[in-house]
């Protein structure tokens, strides 16, 4: 439990943004200087709002988009060293959007078998083997292996999508947001899917997500990004029982009460929404923060530790 | 004993998902498709069995049988079914001559033309950025060149033989092909699939081979057709210009050219080859909406 398995240190992604013809660029900070560390057989979840940087980082760990500063290691190895093929066997992505996950023009059997194909592994007939074994273990009937996505349901999809994701027989797999775009009725059979699986095969996950009672379902340790960086990582129910940080706080505050009537909550942030533009000393949560202080606009926050976890802030 | 459980006990029978229809049935229930698919079949067997369909050599003159109308006016024979020319030349054959050289432009051209603004096209798409900044240079370079003038000129100093009208139109007609394809790849990158291909670790090539250009093919034979349509009628006029394929080669356009001066008196000389070049441009442009649809996966279900 506790090897690391991904190590982040100062992994940084900034953009180049053109604002019309005659201002300068300015520089976008996707994701600001993070130090994560992903442990073997562990669910992280990272948590935030839209545009904080989660899809940017996930898009980081899968290699497709170099960093601009900061290095990942995986199981101690420099990533951007590694053969970008070893990377992709023992990292695999889900996506959100099981409908433009799966190339149209594919069938299925050779949508789940492309990772294989790509790293040249077997004989066209061991990867189609391969390919219906994987359909197998994620609830696919072997019946599907010719068809085309169009034919299948999203929910049989985003399981096609699984399967794709586990055919080379990765250590991680990153989870971008894989429930979000499916029906309610469906989204429960696909996580305690992704649950079993991960029982079965010792897998890791990198969980991202919007959703907290997934989050709170799922992970065992939670990493809260804002505006680009972790404000807050903690074990999941210390997290949920006593979050630290002011942005937690108001993201749990934010969670929609199942019950009718109650309207929507108050997060008490305000309605300003965060400039990934602003260049700030401070804390970049301060312009929003409900319990900001003088001090908080000029002094970079301290990283407070707690029991497995810390949080990025002056206040608490 | 009687076994109670049996009747509730039976399970229906999974059906296995039905197979999408074939691409042969697809295409079969698209009239279009198949009327135009026809048409163009009809011009590529004139083209290919021409000595044998033909009744005459199509260069053999005859100054004693000079405009002799088709066989449908009062003094036509059936020794020319569609009359003979100013020279005495068998209408028909050299209409089925002049389909080879028709057909020949419009596939040479098209291929031509669609590798280099296919090509293009993708990278620029598929790379963005400062790639794309170049391609569309050299795009918006190109459109500020009237095809007709250029083909002229070049075919004035060059000299006119169907070689050089075949690489001067590849070599200018391939800015649609860019176009198209730059924003139908620009499209489909941004799409999981193109990056869950990049994620399995495919080499680039493999991804714009393998997931994007299967997904683009649509616009590209769209975009294909028109564009064999239009060098067969470029072709065509510049031979009317005297400027492309040169006599006594049985060009269709260069057959409406020679005609032009017997037009009040011999309409046929005209109106044969216009005929056929009209037909096989609509056959070809029928053939390309139809394979449009056929080919579009939204439609299979």
């Amino acid at each position: 439990m506790s090897e690391t398995l991904l190590e982040m240190r100062g992994l940084t992604r900034s953009f180049s943004v053109t604002r019309g013809m005659f201002s300068r660029a300015a520089t976008l900070h996707a994701v600001a200087g993070i130090d994560l560390d992903v442990k073997r057989g562990e669910v992280l979840g990272i948590v935030g709002e839209s545009g904080c940087g989660k899809s940017t980082l996930a898009r980081m760990m899968l290699g497709i988009l170099p960093p601009t500063a900061g290095t990942m290691r995986m199981g101690g190895v420099d990533v951007s060293q590694m053969p970008r093929r070893e990377l992709a066997r023992r990292m695999q992505p889900v996506f959100q959007d099981p409908y433009s996950s799966l190339n149209p023009r594919r069938r299925i059997a050779s949508i789940v078998a492309l990772p294989l194909e790509v790293q040249g592994m077997g004989t066209v007939d061991e990867r189609r083997a391969r390919a219906l074994a994987v359909m197998e273990q994620v609830g696919l009937p072997a019946r599907f292996a010719d068809n085309y996505p169009n034919q299948l349901s999203g929910g049989q999809r985003q399981r096609v999508a699984i399967a794709r994701a586990l055919v080379t027989r990765p250590e991680i797999v990153i989870c971008d947001e894989p429930t979000s775009a499916l029906d309610v009725s469906v989204q429960s059979q696909i996580l305690n899917l992704l649950m079993d699986l991960r029982r079965d095969l010792g897998l890791t996950y990198v969980f991202i997500s919007h959703n907290l009672g997934v989050v709170e379902h799922l992970a065992s340790r939670v990493a809260v990004m804002y505006l680009g960086r972790v404000v807050e990582l903690a074990p999941v129910a210390d997290l949920f029982a006593e979050p630290k940080h002011p942005y937690t706080q108001a993201l749990l505050a934010s969670v929609l009460s199942p019950e009718p009537g109650l309207g929507l909550p108050d997060a008490k942030l305000g309605s300003a929404s965060p400039d990934p533009f602003a260049k700030s000393a401070g804390c970049p949560f301060a312009p929003r923060c409900p319990a900001v202080m003088e001090f908080c606009r000029s002094t970079t926050p301290p990283q407070r530790l707690r029991e497995g976890g810390y949080a990025v802030c002056h206040v608490n | 004993m009687t076994d109670v459980t049996a009747p509730s006990m039976q399970l229906t029978p999974v059906e296995p998902l039905r197979a999408a229809p074939s691409l042969v049935a697809r295409m079969l229930a698209t009239p279009a498709l198949v009327i135009g698919l026809s048409l163009i079949g009809i011009v590529a067997i004139m083209a290919f069995a021409a000595p044998l369909l033909s009744p005459y050599d199509p260069y053999d003159q005859d100054l004693t049988r000079r405009l002799v109308p088709p066989v449908w006016y009062a003094k036509g024979s059936w020794n020319h079914i569609l009359g003979t020319d100013n020279l005495g030349r068998d209408y028909l054959s050299r209409v089925i001559y002049g389909a080879r050289i028709s057909l020949l432009i419009g596939v040479a051209v098209m291929i031509i033309s669609g590798i280099i603004g296919t090509t293009l096209g993708l990278v620029a798409g598929y790379f963005g950025g400062r790639v794309d900044m170049v391609v569309n240079f050299i795009i918006t370079a190109r459109l500020a060149m009237p095809v007709v003038l250029v083909a002229l000129a070049v075919v004035a100093v060059v000299g006119g033989s169907l070689i050089v009208v075949i690489l001067t139109l590849g070599l200018l007609k391939w800015d649609r092909f860019a176009v198209v394809m730059r924003s139908a790849t620009q499209q489909v990158r941004t799409l999981d699939y193109v990056t869950a291909a990049e994620a399995a670790g495919a080499s680039r090539t493999r991804v714009i081979v393998g997931e994007i250009l299967p997904n683009v093919l649509p616009h590209l034979i769209v975009v294909a057709t028109v564009e064999a349509g239009s060098a067969i009628l470029l072709e065509a006029a510049l031979s009317f210009l005297g400027l492309g394929v040169q006599p006594p080669l049985p060009s269709w356009g260069l057959m409406i050219a020679e005609a032009k001066s017997f037009m009040f008196f011999s309409f046929w000389l005209i109106a044969i080859p216009g005929t056929a070049l009209a037909l096989l441009v609509l056959g070809i442009n029928l053939a390309g909406d139809g394979l449009r649809d056929v080919l579009a996966p939204e439609g299979r279900a």
